[in-house]
């Protein structure tokens, strides 16, 4: 066990190594550079461009580029935003927990709702409430994000205006907030893009969860149980417990469209988190503050991919015997 | 944006005698028209096949013309403009037609490019020996742990402007790594199996080997996988238009037509309610047809009702 771990994590490095550079390689390749906007600025002369270039090491060689960006990296730090004339890391630094936050939060919810929704859909094969929540998380699957998050912005925060329409907390009021008011006031503008991500997730989940359940019904041991009496509810939770490891791997392949999902939300909802901070710099061509999104993001998917890992291997007791 | 979908196929459990898994005969396609869902979506993606191809046709109106741009912009829905006008005054019907061409096209070829791409690495990955193997799939790994919009937003925004070639191309060569995972995967558990063994002991090459005896019997999972393809395509072209990376105007597409909605979200609610609903639609379609198709590929076909 613990050395499968260990060659996770390396494999873990190696993957964020290649990140790294290939999005220093297509960065690089793109046409255009970060000061191009400077030329059409008449009040930037020639020199000061040059003197921006060599401030940032852009006039070296692409090789020195590269290694440079490689050997900071390792050491941690990601270089200087072009745009904010802050160190990419405490841009990034100040986004991540905001994502992290707004992930964490609605994949747990989604999770339980979804092997909650899947056991019970199991349960009751076949009839109305399985065809209904089979049909309804067919097509939530299939809506995108930013399309769900439109809609419910529409509707709980325009018509019904129960919720903020964007950001993640009162820009003004703040400051006169209790530490239990400010709490709220954070739940409070969470609820939208939180839910947008849930009823998404959930879905996915719950569609897994159902197939898993169906296909270990038929095996002996829930056959076993039967036989000695339990009841139906116990011999689910029985069934359940097994049927749970394909699930929990899953989670961990949902990190990327988690991910993924975040960046529309987040700019949907105004949430300033990684995804908005990742959309601007785009638009900015902040190099440094791309490369370091794309970065950690990666990171990100990779340690999420492995701890859900080893929450399945835990889960499962003939693999934690191993 | 790719969401997992239960993908279970037991090519490796098949009896050995089991022809391949042919999907072209008629039988699954028996099966998937018996099914009422499947029914409907079929007869819509072909409706909006029909549409796409005769867009010009069809069109009430030139979908770039803009006839008075301050007198007739936004205008709702009415019997001239069934689905009301945009902030140019141009008529959204005639841009959703054009649009499901562009919109389409983009899908279909980019899954077409992706399908090949992915089955051609697993199928490498998987019969070219440990070494490469290993290279080949460490290098998939990268690319799967970057969320598949973030790679795209990243050359998009980057080389700026694309024009829909090198969409269909740019969106393709990023939807492949998790068809070359599962063409791997399958073709690990093919290559063991005595009818393999078989015909390398009558000399047959690897290439043919791959072509000839393994890649019939992954027919119907790259079928079922590159459907799926099709709306992560959908999705994603979409995605990117909306936020302002993908076709560009004045070209219509339902992303493109979705932006122009965000001005005025209340204002102009068709802006937003005709392109989305188009969407969720077509992607449902698609997807029901995928979920179908996996449950016949893998037996698990029960006819209902």
């Amino acid at each position: 066990m613990l050395g499968l771990v260990v060659r996770r994590l390396l494999v873990a490095v190696v993957i964020a190594f290649l990140v790294a550079t290939l999005s220093f390689v297509l960065v690089h390749a793109a046409p255009g550079e970060p000061f191009s906007a400077f030329r059409e600025d008449q009040h930037v002369t020639a020199e000061m461009a040059q003197k921006l270039r060599e401030q940032y090491g852009l006039d070296k060689p692409l090789g020195v580029q590269y290694v440079r960006y490689i050997g900071s990296l390792a050491r941690g730090d990601l270089g200087e935003s072009f745009l904010q004339r802050r160190q990419v890391s405490s841009v990034l630094g100040d986004a991540l927990p905001n994502s992290l936050l707004l992930m964490a939060t609605a994949l747990v919810v989604a999770f339980a709702l979804g092997v909650a929704l899947g056991a019970l859909q199991a349960y009751r094969r076949g009839s109305l409430f399985d065809r209904t929540v089979g049909g309804v998380s067919l097509t939530l699957a299939s809506v995108p994000e930013y399309l769900l998050a439109i809609a419910l912005l529409l509707a709980f925060a325009y018509f019904l205006p129960i919720f903020p329409t964007g950001g993640m907390s009162d820009p003004v009021m703040w400051r006169f907030m209790s530490p239990m008011q400010r709490l709220t006031d954070v739940a409070r503008h969470m609820a939208l893009p939180a839910t947008t991500l849930v009823l998404i997730i959930a879905s996915v989940v719950a569609r897994y969860q159902r197939a898993a359940l169906l296909d270990v019904l038929p095996d002996d041991f829930v056959r076993t149980a039967k036989a000695k009496g339990l009841s139906r509810g116990r011999v689910l939770m029985h069934a359940l417990r097994n049927a749970l490891l394909p699930t929990i791997t899953l989670i961990g392949l949902l990190f990327p469209a988690l991910f993924g999902g975040a960046v529309f939300v987040e700019n949907v909802f105004g949430w300033p988190g990684m995804g908005r901070t990742i959309v601007n710099a785009l638009v900015a061509r902040d190099y440094p503050l791309i490369m370091g999104g794309v970065v950690i993001g990666s990171v990100f998917v990779v340690v999420g991919g492995l701890v859900a890992d080893l929450a399945a291997m835990s889960a499962d007791p003939r693999t934690r015997a191993a | 944006m790719h969401r997992p979908t239960p993908l279970s196929f037991d090519v490796a459990g098949a009896p050995l005698d089991a022809p391949a898994p042919d999907v072209w005969r008629a039988t699954p396609f028996r099966a998937l028209w018996r099914d009422g869902a499947a029914r409907a979506a079929l007869c819509l993606l072909v409706a909006l096949m029909l549409v796409a191809v005769f867009a010009p046709w069809l069109a009430p109106y030139d979908p770039g013309a803009q006839p008075d741009i301050i007198r007739l912009q936004y205008q709702p829905p009415s019997a001239a403009h069934p689905f009301g006008t945009d902030p140019y005054s141009r008529d959204v019907l005639s841009r959703m037609m054009y649009g499901t061409r562009v919109s389409l096209s983009i899908a279909i070829l980019a899954m077409l490019l992706s399908t090949f791409i992915g089955t051609a690495y697993g199928l490498l990955a998987a019969l070219g020996g440990r070494f490469t193997d290993a290279m080949l799939m460490r290098g998939v790994d990268t690319f799967l742990a970057i969320p598949r919009i973030l790679l795209l937003l990243g050359v998009v925004a980057l080389w700026g402007e694309l024009s829909v070639k090198a969409l269909i191309v740019v969106i393709g060569l990023s939807g492949w790594f998790a068809a070359a995972r599962l063409v791997r995967t399958l073709v690990l558990g093919l290559r063991e199996r005595d009818f393999v063994t078989a015909a390398r002991g009558l000399g047959a090459h690897t290439s043919f080997i791959a072509v000839r005896h393994i890649l019939p019997h992954l027919a119907s999972p790259i079928l079922v996988a590159a459907t799926f393809g099709v709306g992560a395509a959908l999705v994603i072209e979409a995605g990117l238009s909306f936020l302002g990376f993908g076709v560009a105007e004045p070209q219509a597409s339902w992303g493109n037509i979705l932006r122009e909605g965000q001005d005025r979200p209340l204002g102009a609610w068709w802006l937003s309610v005709v392109p989305g609903a188009a969407l969720v639609i077509t992607v449902l379609a698609v997807n029901v047809i995928a979920d179908r198709l996996r449950d016949i590929a893998s037996g698990r076909h029960l006819p209902r009702g």
